[in-house]
Order: C-alpha cells, then sequence, then structure tokens
C-alpha cells in the first residue's frame, strides 16, 4: 500500500517562485501544507490554486517553531521539505514513491543543485540536504539548522537508518539570493548557533554549521578554528565530513595560512583518496605557493578521479574544465603554448560556455600577426554554424586587433541587428582597406543613434587616411557641432594637422579619455602598417602625459610585430618603473631582434626582481642553449676534424634535445 | 750565583743564515763556540762577526765527533746548542732565568717550531735537548742525529721559554740534505740495526721523500721498540706512523692504531686531530665530529708530546664546521668556521666555506655586513680574501666595498690597488678605475696589469683612440704582448676596423689562457648590479669581441661550449630547486 506524503514549506512573499516548486511536485504527493509567516503578495492564492492547507504563523525569529508548526499539521507518513525557490528534477518524480516504500528507512539525504550565475556560463553547486523523513510526533525540528532533524531523529530512535537518494534531486534556483540574504542576517544566525552552541558545545554538526557561517561572513580563521574542532573525535562515517574537510581546507587558504591548508588537504586525502576538489584545492595552494610541478600534478590527479559521490558534493566542473583551466594557465607561466592551447581546448569541450578559456586560445594564437593561421587552428576545434557563434569569435577576434578575421566572421552574419556590430565591422572594412563599403556602413548611422559621433570620427579617419583633407576638415566641423568634450576636440584637432615632421607643433597634454581615443588611433595606424602615421600622434602627446601609457603603447607595437617601435616605450617604463614582467617583455623583444646580450640582460634582471616566475628562467635556457648550438655550429663548420665537436654534436646538450623531443611528443 | 753559558754550533757553508741566528742570540749568552768544518762560503767570515772562538774541524763524517769537539773548547758552565738555521725567541734573558732557577736540573727540553706554511702560522712543535750542563756526562752520541746522552731522566726539565724557531730550507736544499742524511743513516743502520731511534730517522727520512712504502716497517719498529720513557721520539712516531698508513692508503690499519693509541695517551691532542681526519675521509662525519671535539678540548697537549699547532683549534674547528657541513648542520657549521676564523686569523681558508653558507643563506648584503660587523674586513687578508670570493660568486659590487670601505688597511699597497682598480672597472666605475691605475708606478711589477685594465675601463666607456694608444705602449714591452695583441684586434672588432694597425703576428695559442681571463673578467661584469640596471652597449660588443676572438681558435670555441653549458646547468638548477622537478625544463 502506498503511503502517503506530506509536502511541507514555510513562506514569505515568494509569489514569484512557488508555482514553479508546486507545479514540479503536482500530484506526487498527497498533502500540501504551506505556513505563511505574513506574505503581503500573492503567496498564498497560489499556494490554494495548488491545492494546499495554507496556514498563518507569526514569525518569532524561530525556523524551528515554524517548521515544527507545520509538522503539527501534516498527516502523511512521510515528510517532504521544501523551499520556495526549490523545485524537484523531472526525473525525480520516478522515485520519490519508491523511497517512502523502503521500511527499514527513516530518513533520505537527497541531492540539491544549487544554482550560481556566471560569467558567461552556469555554474552549479551540488550538496547533500536532509528533507525527506517519516512524519512522527517525536520527530520535530530543532535550532537553526535544516538538517538538525536528522539528528532529532536519532536521538529518539538509535536504530533509525537513513540513505542517500541520489536519484532524487532539488534544484534550488535562488542560492545567490540565498548566500546574499544570509549575508545580511549573519550576524543574526552566527549569535543564533552560537546560543544553541552553548547548550551543546561538543555536537560536531552545530559546530560545522557555525563554521559555515563564520566563513559565509569571510571570518575564515575562526571558521577555520571551528572546523579543526568538528572534525576532531568526529565519526569517520559521518556523511558531511568530506564537506567539512574541504570548507576547512578553503577557510584555511582563504586565511592565508597555505602551509597549513595543504596539511589539512594531505590529511583529508588520506580519508577520502579520491576526492577530486581535495586535489584541486592542493593545486591551487601549491600554485600560490610557487611549487608548480606539484600544482600540474595535483590538477592532473583531481581530473583522474572517478565520479564523485553525492555526499562529496563536488563542485561543477573541478574533475573537467576548471582543472583544465588551470593546467592551461600554469602551462602558460611556462611559456609552453601547445600544452596551454591543449588544456584551453579541453576546458571548452568540457563547458562551451567557459569564454574565457576561448579568450585564451585566441590570445596565444595571436590572431593580428598570423591571421591565416589562428583561423586554421580555430576552426579545426571549433563549429561556428550559429549566427551567434560567428558573432561571439568575430567579436573575440576584434577585441585582439584581427580586423581582417573579425571581418571574415562578421561578413557571415546575413543580418545585423545591433548597431554596435554593424560599427565594428564598418571598423573592420576601413582596417582592410576597404574605403568604400566602410564607409557606406558608417553614412547609414543617423544622428539619433548613440554610435553616431563614432561613425563620424571613424569617416573622418578614412578620410584622413585617404589623405582627402577637405572632406576630413568637413566631417571635422560636424563632430565640432555636436560639442564635444575638451580632450576629444584636442585629439580630433590632431587630424587637421599636416604631417609634416618639420612643423614644430606644440605637444599637448592629454587626460585619461583623450588618451584612450589616442591610443585607439594609434592601434588602428599600427594594424594599417602606417608607422609614420602612428608616430605623427605620437609626438603630439606631451612626454609627461605619455608616461604612464608607455606600456601599453609598446604592446599595440609588439601585437602587430613592431618590435623596433615597441623598443624605445618599453625602455622607458622598464627605466622609471623597473618590474620583473615589463624586463622580462623587453628581454623578449630583443630576442627577437635577435640582440642576445641586450635580451639575457633583461630576462637576468626580470629573475632576479622576481626569482619565483618561470618564465625568465625558461628563455634564458633557451638563449644559453641557443648561443651553444651556434658556437657549436660555427666550430664544426671552422675545425671539422675536431673529434670532440663531433662528439659534441652527438652528445651535445643531451637535455635539451630530449626536452624538445618530449614536448612534440606531447603535441601529437 | 752567575752561571756562565756557551753557544755551541757546528756549520757548514751556511752564510746565509748564520746572521739571522747570532743577532738573535748573541745577547743571551757569555760565548760562542763555533766550529766550521769545511765552509767554502762566507760562513766564517760572518762568524768572526760575533765571536774570535771560530774553530775548523776537518769532517769525518761523524756529527757527535763535531758537536763534542765543539764542547771541548765551551768554557762556560752551561751548553746551549743551535744549528744555524734556528732563531731564538723570547723575553731577553729567559735563557739566564730558565738556569738561575734551574735546581737540581741539569738539562732542558726547548720547544723547537717547525713550519709548515709562515704565512698562516701553521708549525709543529717538537721538543729537543738543546741547554745542559757542561759537564763530562753530557755528550753527543749518534752520527746523524746526534743525541745528546741523558744520564738521568730525573734531572731533564721541559722549558717553554725561549722557543727555537726552524726556519724551512729551500725545498731543492732540503731534499739534498735529506739524501745525505739518508745515506749516513743507512750506513749507521748496518752497524746498529736494533737502535730504535735510528728506525725513527730512517722512517721519517723515507717519509719525507715521499717514499711511504719505505718508510712504513721503519716506524712501526720505531713505535713499537720506543717506550714511553722515550715519548719525547715515540709520539711523534706514532703521529708519523698514522700519517704514513694513511698515505698509503691503509686507513684502516691508521683508524685502529687511533684506536687503540687514544687508550694510552687521552690526552695527546695530535692522535685526535688526526683521528679525526681519518673518519672524516671515510665520510663517517658524527665520529669526525667527535674526534676533533676531542681534540680542542685537550688543547694544547703537554709538551713531550709532539704537537701540531692549531690541531686544537683553528685546524679542529676548520674541519668540524666542514663536516657539520656534511652533515646539513649548516648554523653549526657558521659557528666552527668563525671559531676557526676568530682563533687565527692568519690562516684565511675557513672563509671560503663561510662566506659561501653566508651567501647562501643571507644573500650579498647581509653577508658584507655579517663580516664587516665581526671585524674580519679589518684584518687585510682576509678583506683582501672577502673581496676576491665576492667577486667570483659574481657579486662584484660587495667585493668592491670591501676594498673601498676598508682602504685604510691598505697604505700604498699596489696588490690592493690593482684589486680594487679591477672591481671598479668590472662594477662599472670606469673613471675610479682609471685614477687608479695611475698610482701604480710604471716601475711596479703590477704596471702592466693596470695598464691592461685601463685600456679595458677605456673601451667599456668608448674611448678608442686613447685605448689604442694605450695598447700600443703595452705592446712594447714583450711581456705585455699577449694582451696587447688581444686588446687590438678587439678594439679593432668592435670599430669595425679592418686594416688599420694590424699587430704583428704572434703566436694565437698563447693569448687563448689571456682571452679567457678576460673572458671571464666580463662575465662578472654582465652579472654585476651596475650592468644589470642599466646595461651598457660597448660591454657588449666588448662580449662579443672577445667570443669572436676566442671562436677562431679550437681551445676557445670549446671554452665558450664549456661556458654556456655551465650558464644553462647553473640556471636548470636553481630553476628546478624552486619550482621542483618535472616541468619542461628537467624532463628529460
Amino acid at each position: 500500500m502506498a503511503n502517503k506524503i506530506s509536502l511541507c514549506m514555510i513562506v514569505k512573499n515568494e509569489a514569484d517562485n512557488l508555482s514553479r516548486c508546486l507545479r514540479s511536485i503536482s500530484g506526487l504527493v498527497d498533502e500540501i501544507i504551506v505556513v505563511d509567516t505574513g506574505s503581503t503578495d500573492l503567496t498564498c492564492d497560489i499556494a490554494q490554486k495548488y491545492g494546499a492547507n495554507v496556514q498563518h504563523f507569526l514569525w518569532n525569529d524561530n525556523f524551528s517553531d515554524a517548521r515544527n508548526f507545520s509538522l503539527d499539521n501534516a498527516r502523511g507518513d512521510w515528510i517532504l521539505f521544501l523551499d520556495a525557490d526549490e523545485e524537484i528534477s523531472p526525473s525525480s518524480r520516478d522515485v520519490l514513491s519508491q523511497l517512502t516504500e523502503q521500511e527499514d528507512i527513516e530518513g533520505y539525504f537527497v541531492k540539491i543543485i544549487n544554482y550560481l550565475g556566471g560569467q558567461g556560463w552556469t555554474e552549479t553547486v551540488p550538496d547533500l540536504v536532509f528533507r525527506l523523513f517519516r512524519n512522527k510526533q517525536e520527530y520535530r525540528f530543532r535550532g537553526a539548522i535544516h538538517e538538525q532533524i536528522a539528528d532529532v531523529i536519532l536521538g529518539r530512535n538509535p536504530q533509525a537508518r537513513y540513505q542517500i537518494a541520489e536519484k532524487f534531486t532539488i534544484l534550488h534556483h535562488g542560492y545567490l539570493d540565498d548566500i546574499i540574504r544570509v549575508k545580511d542576517k549573519k550576524q543574526r544566525n552566527i549569535s543564533l548557533i552560537e546560543k544553541e552552541l552553548a547548550k551543546e558545545p561538543a555536537n560536531p554538526l552545530l559546530q560545522f554549521h557555525y563554521g559555515v557561517e563564520l566563513f559565509r561572513a569571510e571570518r575564515y580563521a575562526e571558521a577555520a578554528q571551528i572546523f579543526i574542532q568538528a572534525a576532531t573525535n568526529i565519526d569517520p562515517n559521518t556523511i558531511y565530513l568530506p564537506k567539512l574537510l574541504r570548507y576547512l581546507v578553503i577557510a584555511q587558504q582563504s586565511s592565508g595560512q597555505l602551509k597549513r591548508a595543504l596539511h589539512s588537504a594531505e590529511i583529508a586525502l588520506k580519508l577520502f583518496p579520491n576526492y577530486a576538489d581535495l586535489y584541486y584545492y592542493v593545486g591551487l595552494l601549491q600554485q600560490d605557493l610557487n611549487h608548480y610541478s606539484q600544482a600540474r600534478d595535483a590538477f592532473l590527479q583531481a581530473l583522474s578521479m572517478p565520479e564523485q559521490p553525492p555526499q562529496y558534493a563536488s563542485f561543477g566542473g573541478i574533475r573537467g574544465f576548471r582543472s583544465y583551466y588551470c593546467l592551461a594557465q600554469l602551462a602558460e607561466l611556462f611559456l609552453d603554448e601547445e600544452e596551454a592551447l591543449n588544456y584551453y581546448l579541453l576546458c571548452l569541450r568540457d563547458n562551451p560556455n567557459f569564454t574565457k578559456a576561448l579568450d585564451s586560445i585566441i590570445r596565444i594564437l595571436k590572431p593580428a600577426q598570423e591571421p591565416d593561421y589562428a583561423k586554421e587552428c580555430l576552426e579545426k576545434v571549433c563549429d561556428f554554424c550559429t549566427p551567434e557563434a560567428n558573432r561571439l569569435i568575430g567579436e573575440l577576434y576584434y577585441e585582439q586587433g584581427a580586423y581582417s578575421l573579425a571581418l571574415h566572421y562578421f561578413e557571415r552574419i546575413d543580418s545585423l541587428p545591433l548597431s554596435q556590430i554593424k560599427l565594428k565591422k564598418a571598423i573592420c572594412l576601413l582596417q582592410t582597406r576597404r574605403y568604400f563599403e566602410g564607409l557606406r556602413l558608417l553614412e547609414d548611422f543617423t544622428p539619433e543613434s548613440p554610435d553616431y559621433p563614432l561613425a563620424l570620427l571613424n569617416r573622418l579617419f578614412c578620410f584622413w587616411l585617404q589623405d582627402k583633407p577637405h572632406k576630413v576638415s568637413f566631417l571635422w566641423k560636424e563632430l565640432h557641432a555636436l560639442g564635444l568634450e575638451h580632450n576629444t576636440e584636442n585629439v580630433l584637432a590632431l587630424f587637421l594637422r599636416t604631417q609634416d615632421e618639420s612643423d614644430p607643433s606644440p605637444q599637448i597634454d592629454f587626460n585619461a579619455d583623450g588618451m584612450l581615443l589616442l591610443l585607439d588611433i594609434l592601434q588602428r595606424l599600427v594594424a594599417l602598417q602606417e608607422i609614420e602615421g602612428a608616430l605623427f600622434f605620437l609626438r603630439a602627446i606631451a612626454p609627461d602625459c605619455l608616461g604612464e601609457y608607455s606600456l601599453q603603447i609598446a604592446q599595440i607595437f609588439i601585437i602587430y610585430g613592431q618590435d623596433i617601435q615597441a623598443l624605445p616605450f618599453l625602455k622607458k617604463v622598464c627605466e622609471e618603473k623597473p618590474a620583473s614582467e615589463t624586463h622580462f617583455q623587453l628581454g623578449e623583444v630583443y630576442f627577437r631582434l635577435n640582440k642576445l646580450k641586450d635580451a639575457e640582460r633583461h630576462y637576468q634582471f626580470a629573475l632576479q626582481l622576481d626569482p619565483n616566475s618561470p618564465r625568465p628562467y625558461l628563455r634564458l635556457m633557451e638563449l644559453y642553449t641557443a648561443s651553444w648550438q651556434n658556437i657549436h655550429q660555427e666550430a664544426m663548420r671552422k675545425f671539422p676534424g675536431n673529434s670532440v665537436f663531433t662528439q659534441l654534436a652527438k652528445g651535445g646538450l643531451a637535455s635539451y634535445e630530449l626536452k624538445n623531443k618530449s614536448s612534440n611528443d606531447r603535441e601529437r | 750565583m752567575n752561571s756562565r753559558i756557551s753557544l755551541a754550533m757546528i756549520v757548514k757553508d751556511e752564510a746565509r743564515l748564520l746572521a739571522d741566528c747570532l743577532e738573535a742570540v748573541k745577547d743571551e749568552v757569555d760565548e760562542i763556540i763555533i766550529v766550521d768544518t769545511g765552509s767554502t762560503d762566507q760562513t766564517a767570515t760572518i762568524a768572526r762577526d760575533y765571536t774570535d772562538l771560530v774553530y775548523s774541524f776537518t769532517w769525518k763524517g761523524n756529527f757527535s765527533a763535531a758537536r763534542n769537539f765543539a764542547l771541548q773548547q765551551a768554557t762556560g758552565d752551561w751548553i746551549l746548542a743551535l744549528d744555524a738555521d734556528e732563531v731564538i725567541q723570547g723575553e731577553p734573558g729567559s735563557l739566564r732565568s730558565l738556569i738561575n732557577n734551574a735546581g737540581d736540573k741539569e738539562a732542558f727540553l726547548l720547544p723547537l717550531h717547525n713550519p709548515i706554511a709562515n704565512s698562516t702560522e701553521e708549525f709543529n712543535t717538537f721538543f729537543v735537548l738543546r741547554l745542559f750542563k757542561h759537564t763530562d756526562r753530557y755528550q753527543y752520541t749518534g752520527k746523524i742525529h746526534e743525541q745528546v746522552s741523558i744520564p738521568d731522566p730525573e734531572k731533564v726539565a721541559l722549558a717553554q721559554n725561549p722557543i727555537l724557531k726552524h726556519k724551512p730550507l729551500p725545498l731543492r736544499i732540503q731534499h739534498q740534505k735529506r739524501n745525505r742524511n739518508l745515506r749516513s743513516l743507512l750506513q749507521a743502520f748496518q752497524n746498529d740495526p736494533y737502535n730504535p731511534f735510528l728506525h725513527y730517522y730512517l722512517g721519517v727520512e723515507w717519509l719525507m721523500l715521499g717514499k711511504e712504502s719505505y718508510a712504513l716497517p721503519f716506524l712501526q719498529e720505531a713505535y713499537l721498540r720506543l717506550s714511553d720513557e722515550n715519548l719525547l721520539f715515540r709520539a711523534p712516531a706514532l703521529k708519523y706512523l698514522i700519517v704514513c698508513l694513511r698515505t698509503s692508503g691503509k686507513s684502516d690499519e691508521a683508524l685502529s692504531l687511533c684506536l687503540e693509541a687514544s687508550l694510552n695517551y687521552p690526552t695527546f691532542t695530535d692522535l685526535f686531530y688526526l683521528g679525526g681526519l681519518l673518519f672524516e675521509e671515510k665520510e663517517e662525519y658524527l665520529m669526525a665530529l667527535k674526534w676533533f671535539k676531542h681534540a680542542i678540548q685537550c688543547g694544547t697537549p703537554q709538551a713531550l708530546f709532539s704537537h701540531l699547532a692549531g690541531s686544537d683549534s683553528f685546524l679542529a674547528h676548520y674541519h668540524l664546521g666542514f663536516c657539520y657541513e656534511k652533515l646539513g648542520r649548516t648554523i653549526e657549521a657558521w659557528q666552527a668556521y668563525k671559531a676557526a676564523l676568530d682563533s687565527n686569523p692568519r690562516y684565511p681558508y675557513p672563509l671560503y666555506p663561510l662566506f659561501l653558507i653566508l651567501l647562501r643563506e643571507k644573500g650579498p648584503a647581509d653577508c658584507y655586513q655579517y663580516l664587516d660587523i665581526k671585524g674580519y674586513l679589518d684584518n687585510p687578508l682576509l678583506c683582501l680574501t672577502a673581496a676576491n670570493l665576492f667577486y667570483l660568486a659574481n657579486h662584484v659590487e660587495e667585493a668592491f666595498r670591501c676594498l673601498d670601505d676598508h682602504k685604510d688597511l691598505f697604505p700604498n699597497d699596489e696588490r690592493y690597488c690593482l684589486n680594487l682598480n679591477k672591481y671598479c672597472i668590472y662594477s662599472g666605475r670606469f673613471d675610479k678605475g682609471l685614477e687608479l691605475s695611475e698610482q701604480i708606478s710604471q716601475n711596479s711589477a703590477k704596471f702592466s696589469s693596470a695598464q691592461t685594465l685601463s685600456i679595458i675601463a677605456l673601451i667599456l666607456l668608448g674611448d678608442f683612440p686613447k685605448a689604442k694608444s694605450l695598447a700600443i705602449t703595452l705592446w712594447q714591452t714583450p711581456l705585455t704582448r699577449g694582451e696587447a695583441h688581444i686588446l687590438l684586434k678587439a678594439i679593432r672588432l668592435i670599430n669595425n676596423e679592418t686594416i688599420v694597425p694590424i699587430p704583428p703576428k704572434i703566436h694565437e695559442q698563447e693569448t687563448i689562457p689571456l682571452l679567457k681571463e678576460f673572458y671571464k673578467d666580463y662575465l662578472h661584469y654582465q652579472e654585476s648590479q651596475g650592468y644589470l640596471k642599466s646595461g651598457n652597449p660597448l660591454a657588449n660588443s666588448w662580449g662579443e669581441a672577445l667570443e669572436t676572438l676566442l671562436k677562431s681558435s679550437e681551445e676557445g670555441s670549446d671554452f665558450l661550449l664549456v661556458t654556456y653549458t655551465h650558464k644553462l646547468e647553473t640556471l636548470q638548477q636553481r630553476f628546478s630547486e624552486i619550482f621542483g622537478m618535472g616541468w619542461r625544463a628537467d624532463e628529460h
């Protein structure tokens, strides 16, 4: 015979969510008890529409009282507890009745999937909660925590058995809102649990939840302390022990106790050697400690872990894109672009919405310098069939300054609904010197459009490129008439100057906005290989305000392979603000220009400024190896009879040759 | 009662040393008897400046006979016997006060310091019977290492003062002497094969000539057959026997001997020092530690034990440091090296490992500060050494500071000037370097080195005409043609000149060692802070020019390959120390 099930809920102003929840459960339960704690919206009406027994309860700052009030009204043999912003997954519908038929089970831990918004992708955090249990008089909530009823049941009935109901899944939509809400009330929750702890100081579940509250309140060091207390003397079979240990590791990491966190993770891994999340955090910790090869091993371990049991509440992507992404970044740190690309691709394959990986892939492919190669590589691995995908990839190329490639994808979109894409497409046309088509697109913009000034500016730029001063000054007047900001005006005025070097034009001070516009123009000119034009604009800038932009200017030149132009700017940055990264960049430029002694010096200096960055070491090794090989080849040529040199040609810098071989192997 | 002292010497061809000997002793004795056994040099003339009592004695191949002849000529109550290569040192009148307080003693053993290296104050101490009552009972016996016969050991006392300082002879003469001694000893040995003293002397002579296998049986016999009553001989025989076993590769036997003897002589410092060395060689560092510590505890042993100065202090501390380092106990090693330096600042070797520890643990700036605070840099020898160490470790800035901050230690010291000059130039202080060069006079032996440095400074400053003219001057001294040749060629390479003054041919092969030196110095400059911070295009050209010149020979190419391999390996090592093994650079 079928056991009766009562759904119990506590609600307040949940009109937006309640329908979704009740719809998902409709027809599955025998009664619905909704306890309203003072809604002022349509919550109660909706509940009644779904046939709920609506009860009112005056909120008294005690979750347990409200929950127990709902239990008092329930007549079913089983209680299912849900929050309004939750629903059960469609597949769960089939299993609920099977669960309640099990005779020897007192309650179930069920899987809950918390949805998090992500930047461009969806993240989920799974967890286990105690929401399905037998309805008995003596089983009543206690304290602030849902799961505390599991303790109560065990207290009343030591023989009680619980199970994990893997196939029954609750989907939780309001997780982020909850966190925010909890944050708002964090002090209240903390003091609530503190009160209970005062009564039961050694209760590990209370300690665990207290730790979580402290963690959410960003009191990481205290949280770590509490987690350690909770983990001491705990029954190793406790269902939340894996989570507790992961919390401990993260709390220690967040409070800067990296070595301790690592130690905790190692201990936790002895108990749960297949817990992927722990390996992942070990990876992050080792990375922070500059132990990069150990970090790599840890991420690889995380990836090799089997399907995670529900009580691990493993974070989504740990055995996939998250670890791949970390591995890719490590590879980049070690200047191994092939390996980095591989991992970014695996990352993207695991989570196609994770655009950070796509960004990185495109950055590595250097589309501005090698558009054909970049295009070929990317098309091999990605499928751009939808207009949306074409737009996305076009925009990514556009951001990397690869205008011809961006244009290629923009042109594959038949309609251009968004004027922004239109402007970008027009710019791409100009950058590929298809002036006529570009101008036609730009002329479409009407004064009502917010992009109108930019369209005008680009037309002006186009005519300036074609050396048509009349049209330039005409458009300048039109722009001027729009009443532009002073700095913008100053930049525009530069287009009216002649490009004569002997012209002693005064240098101008620009503010940040003016400089931003100038750098934009600079990039466009360099992309067009209009180096003279670019230098003309640079000469107009007063040296004082050039200072902080030197690095950006240098990078613009570098993106388009203009190393010699980049040199003076990069040098200036190094002189004014010596930093490992900029010296490394300068070393890179010199290395590409085959000025080995200068390259060596800047790599060495970079290394001295930051001995924990692997890149200068790797480049120096490359440089020394290259020098060695040059000397060796010359010696072989000059002294063909010398057996030492011939011998060296065989053994040579054995390590180096093997090293190349192994990285080639990996590429395959 | 006023006893008179007669100095009795036998000499032959000692003109080189005799004056020093007599000058030191002339006011300590009442008469000077010199028996010349056939000098062909100025010996007799020099002797007559100090005494009228110069006798000639026909050499009969018997030292004792000659010595006893000298005794016969003496009129004093006491005899002081000296060799010409010994100098007496001590408070004036210390001889006389020994005699005045002699009581019933009739003879004294005086300490003889036998130096190993003068500069570092390492020496062995032996006690020798050289002061005794002038009576018939004290006569010489034995042909070579003649001994005064001791009728009553109770009447012999040990003296700590004065000291006899032995002057080491040039090696060639030492060998000559040894060979001569050996011949006579062997002859004596045939007549008297059971004399343990002869065994002892033969063992020592063979050992000193580097023939351990010949020495070994004699030393073994001597040690066995000499009793503790002859500790004066037995102790050194034991030491030499251990040394001999050790150098013949029988360290286990040596060690057993040490262990066995240590039971008999628990305060014989040198025994524990030697045992420590043996354990150290066997890489039994914990045991070695124990033995060296025991040596230090013993201190200077009682006088009859032959003693190597420092084996209870700086030498033992030095070796302690080494063992601690091997055991990974860096801090204790550091303390031990420090103790060694503190107990003998003239023995600079502990500074090397100490320096390396400091550099590793503290970095160059703090290493410098430590050495400075501890006062090591106030000692000219240690200061120069430290500067050189900094230079070799690519910290030319600290090398410069060592010397520049302590200039008062080195008034008119050309070696100092030259070193400082080098550090100036390779830390980018070209003008100061040039100034220092000028302080070295044209007649100085260091002049050409200084000129060479000046030319390099001028090249690094880009003043090629001046560099060239100095180089041409350098060419005119035949000894510095190699330097001039390289410098002129390098200048031409840097200037892209092809024709202008072609230096006359010289043997390319001869210039390679110089080129290597220049290049090594250039590498130090390349690592200096001055260069790293501001760079110098001329230095790059100089380095490239040197590389081009090196590449033109097989040896030079090989040297460059080794240099780059070394650079690469050093970097790889640092890399794997920081980032762990297993990443790209070390995946073999």
